[in-house]
């Protein structure tokens, strides 16, 4: 994912009960788009690492922009 | 089955992925409404179990998102109307007879409840394009809200 989107990418990954990951990439990469833009990217970098086996090891990516990311959240306070 | 509140999420994450593939790789509109549907109601429910088990508003979604902002989930004031706005979008979409309806006949509804109009042949497209980003922007956020507050 960093050598798609870049070193400022952050991900994170975890583990879904049918052994797919799923998980957050968070990338400056991502402002001014849609969401559909950017699962586009997402999965044509999937596809490049994982070649016809992406779907098969990836469940879903959700993507955020690091200021999104970092929204300050006031709930259950 | 024990349905938690990662229970609900994880599912949640795998409906909006079941409703993004639908529409894109397989045009099926009405299953992709449906699905984008089904996973802003997992996502809701993950938060909402976070703090309350005892919930029973069944599948309407926004008695759902009013109790999550009863919860005190979302920010004061109006820094949260897109997140509301997306909700409401949500809701309004998710007809009980897109669930039943063939693509064509939910094609047809849609154009004569006016949400797509009759003239523009990629305005479904559109609209079902529409439909899943304000989906995938609910799920986002509660997921946000998810991690911060599990």
């Amino acid at each position: 994912m960093r050598r798609r989107f870049g070193d400022q990418t952050l991900c994170r990954f975890e583990e879904m009960p049918n052994g797919k990951i799923s998980g957050e990439v968070i990338s400056p990469q991502f402002a001014e788009m849609g969401g559909l833009e950017r699962q586009k990217l997402i999965w044509e970098a999937l596809d490049q690492e994982f070649r016809a086996d992406a779907p098969l090891v990836v469940s879903v990516l959700l993507a955020y922009t690091p200021e999104e990311w970092d929204m300050p959240l006031e709930g259950f306070n | 089955m024990q349905f938690g509140s990662d229970t609900y999420r994880k599912g949640a994450l795998e409906r909006l992925e079941d409703a993004r593939l639908l529409l894109v790789e397989h045009k099926r509109f009405a299953a992709s409404i449906y699905f984008g549907g089904l996973a802003v109601e997992g996502i809701l429910r993950s938060l909402l179990c976070l703090r309350d088990k005892a919930f029973d508003e069944r599948h309407d979604l926004y008695a759902i998102a009013k109790r999550i902002e009863y919860l005190g989930l979302l920010r004061k004031g109006d820094r949260d109307a897109d997140f509301r706005g997306r909700v409401q979008d949500v809701v309004r979409g998710w007809s009980n007879s897109l669930r039943f309806a063939s693509t064509i006949d939910a094609s047809r509804w849609l154009r004569v409840s006016k949400r797509v109009r009759n003239d523009d042949a990629g305005a479904l497209n559109k609209y079902c394009n529409d439909y899943w980003e304000a989906c995938e922007g609910v799920v986002n956020r509660c997921n946000l809200l998810w991690q911060h507050n599990r």
